[in-house]
């Protein structure tokens, strides 16, 4: 029989204390499976929502600096930044040239609210036509006139239905005051806590005469990409080549960053900025990360404090069968043979306990994201089709496996380096 | 040849009167800003600025102002609610700077953006620039109540000027503001506002009370009330970043 049989053996021997243990064990896994996989989830769900909202996974803006010190974001022509993506064989799935505005007024004949407004091309066949979910009126021909299309909860604040007139008042990009007109054409799906994100659309030539910009002109250039997940890496390439075009760039940051270098610095001619989708994200996977850490931390003092009864469990399991390795010992079974009959017991409880962990963890999530959320209205950006997405991470499965088998083993190692140390005769002499 | 002389005589009174009538509006634009900007002296006061919206509570907010003319500077310090105290705006040349103790960061922010969440602009609460920034595009005259007053239609001379197009009414008799209406871009009437209860000292004038109607946000309407009018000289230091850093200290 070998040492790792007999370990197998010797755990369904004390059924009672291996259970406990491995239990505990299994505990620990179970909450650890059920925070990053919900973590990963609302990321993933986060990321594909948002990524509707906002113009481009990969973002481009233009910005020149007056004598007065105005900073206008404008951009006149896409090409060279086409040329780039083209030449890199970016691998995107449409391209846009919006003109955005962080915060309009509108004004119905009830209400007024505040919201972000971004002239946009919803003909057929372009992303955000294909994104936005539409519950009530329609986007076809949109941008032939002075259509405008808002979420449920601004079309809920403003008092208006399809139809209805809403002015945007606005600030022109030197400054002054305008307001423009538009009809309400359609209302889409509110995205909840991203609602100031999302904001209001409106056919790109209306909006630039908001902001008294010439047609044809925009503010930012974006990439939508077919994997979101490489909009870092193709971002870098991308500034990188329009660097070396000699085009200059703000250094790399998030949108606030960006904004205190439009304060600080002073340039002549356009100079540009460059996003990626995590830069917007980024505060907001921080705190997911945050909490997967955490989860990990408090993991990690479960696992101090299981160790602890490990190292006791074997103490005793050792002292409980002396006379059993004084048997074995005579028998003919080496030191490193008794050391690792213990180890494996501990590193098979280890194992057992996560996978038990792991199996119940995602039992959890798969009956969380069976249950409908549509009533969970605010946070339905987090959510995908009104449920949360199963999200498994095997590579965090994989870390911990390694880490708490590692640690189970570590725990067992001084009683089993004691268990090994025993000599036949000493054993044999005991009275347990 | 007595007739003659007499027509030419009559003639030449009419044409004179004629002219005489007709009154230099560029001079009365300039006036205006003559006698509200303190040129010799700084001004501190207190603002109340409230602001009327339907279906939600008035909104009251107190505030230290100070304002130096000779270098258009202005520090605004909010002293009520709770919640905005501390928060401070302050225009330096052409920037106006928004310092919000909570964060302890400064914002850019421009003269058209609103104050707070009034109806009033950033621009409201700078020495008045008129004759800088607008020129007459028409004239005319009107009443306002009791009081006779020119009327002028003013273009901005640059587009960066708050609003593109406003429309003026001055009375006749003091060359004081008395009300104003200010257009959009698209030549949309965005507000009106009222000036009254001027308070005049050392020959210059303030207006302690001025009502401003939304004409887009219907029934918006902010009113500014200033007292406890001081013309004291002040500090250097108080139209700085670091001041309003240290207040909040």
């Amino acid at each position: 029989m070998s040492v790792a049989t007999m370990a197998l053996k010797n755990l369904s021997r004390q059924k009672r204390r291996s259970l406990l243990l491995g239990g505990a064990i299994a505990f620990g896994l179970l909450v650890i499976t059920i925070v990053n996989g919900l973590s990963g989830s609302l990321i993933t769900s986060l990321e594909a929502n948002i990524s509707n909202l906002i113009p481009g996974h990969i973002i481009l803006r233009g910005a020149e600096k007056t004598s007065t010190g105005r900073v206008i974001l404008t951009l006149k022509e896409s090409e060279v930044f086409q040329t780039a993506v083209d030449k890199l064989r970016v691998p995107y799935s449409y391209v846009s040239k919006t003109t955005n505005v962080q915060s309009v007024a509108l004004v119905s004949d009830f209400s007024t609210t505040y919201q972000s407004f971004s002239g946009v091309n919803l003909g057929q066949g372009t992303y955000l036509h294909d994104k936005l979910t539409i519950v009530e009126g329609s986007l076809d021909d949109f941008d032939t006139a002075d259509n405008i299309v808002i979420s449920e909860g601004v079309t809920k604040k403003l008092n208006v239905q399809i139809g209805d007139r809403i002015s945007v008042q606005s600030e022109t990009i030197t400054g002054q005051q305008n307001v423009v007109d538009f009809v309400l054409r359609a209302i889409y799906k509110d995205p909840g806590v991203a609602a100031s994100l999302a904001g209001a659309y409106a056919p790109l030539d209306r909006v630039n005469a908001l902001r008294d910009m010439k047609p044809g002109e925009f503010t930012t250039f974006g990439i939508y990409l077919k994997d979101v997940a490489t909009a870092d890496q193709w971002g870098a390439l991308l500034l990188k080549d329009l660097q070396d075009k000699g085009l200059p760039f703000f250094a790399r940051g998030g949108l606030q960053e960006t904004q205190k270098q439009y304060r600080d610095q002073t340039w002549t001619g356009v100079k540009y900025s460059l996003y990626t989708l995590n830069d917007i994200l980024s505060f907001i996977k921080g705190i997911f990360q945050t909490l997967n850490l955490i989860a990990f931390l408090i993991l990690l003092v479960l696992f101090v404090v299981i160790m602890v009864g490990i190292t006791n469990t074997y103490r005793m399991v050792v002292y409980e069968r002396t006379r059993e390795i004084g048997t074995l010992r005579a028998l003919g079974m080496q030191r490193p043979e008794v050391r690792n009959l213990f180890l494996y017991e501990a590193v098979f409880l280890g194992l057992g306990g996560i996978v038990v962990g792991f199996v119940a963890g995602v039992f959890v999530l798969v009956v969380v994201s069976w249950i409908d959320l549509s009533a969970w209205k605010d946070f339905n950006i987090l959510l995908k089709d009104n449920h949360l997405q199963l999200q498994v991470n095997l590579g965090s499965f994989a870390l911990n496996l390694i880490v708490i088998a590692g640690l189970t083993a570590l725990a067992a190692l001084f009683p089993a380096r004691r268990a090994g140390k025993l000599t036949p005769a000493e054993a044999l002499r005991t009275t347990n | 040849m007595k007739r003659f002389v007499l027509f030419c005589a009559a003639f030449a009174v009419l044409v004179s009167m004629t002219f005489a009538a007709e009154p230099d509006f560029k001079a009365i634009m300039a006036k205006i800003d003559e006698q509200t900007n303190f040129k010799a002296t700084d001004i501190s006061a207190q603002i109340t600025v409230t602001t009327r919206k339907p279906s939600v509570e008035d909104n009251v907010l107190q505030a230290q102002y100070f304002r130096r003319d000779t270098e258009s500077k202005f520090l605004l310090l909010i002293l009520k609610p709770e919640i905005n105290k501390g928060q401070g705006y302050l225009k330096l040349d052409s920037s106006i700077f928004f310092y919000d103790p909570s964060s302890g960061k400064f914002a850019k922010q421009t003269g058209s953006g609103n104050f707070q969440d009034s109806n009033a602009k950033n621009s409201d609460f700078q020495n008045s620039t008129l004759s800088e920034d607008y020129e007459i595009s028409s004239t005319g005259t009107g009443t306002l109540g009791k009081l006779e007053t020119w009327v002028l239609t003013l273009k901005g001379k640059n587009n960066e000027v708050t609003y593109p197009k406003q429309k003026i009414w001055i009375d006749k008799s003091t060359g004081l503001l008395l009300q104003s209406e200010a257009y959009s871009l698209s030549d949309r009437l965005l507000r009106t506002s009222l000036y009254g209860k001027y308070l005049s000292v050392e020959g210059k004038y303030i207006a302690q009370l001025t009502r401003i109607q939304d004409m887009l946000k219907k029934d918006e309407v902010t009113t500014i009330k200033i007292e406890n009018f001081s013309l004291q000289k002040l500090p250097d230091t108080v139209f700085t970043q670091a001041y309003l850093k240290k207040v909040n200290e």
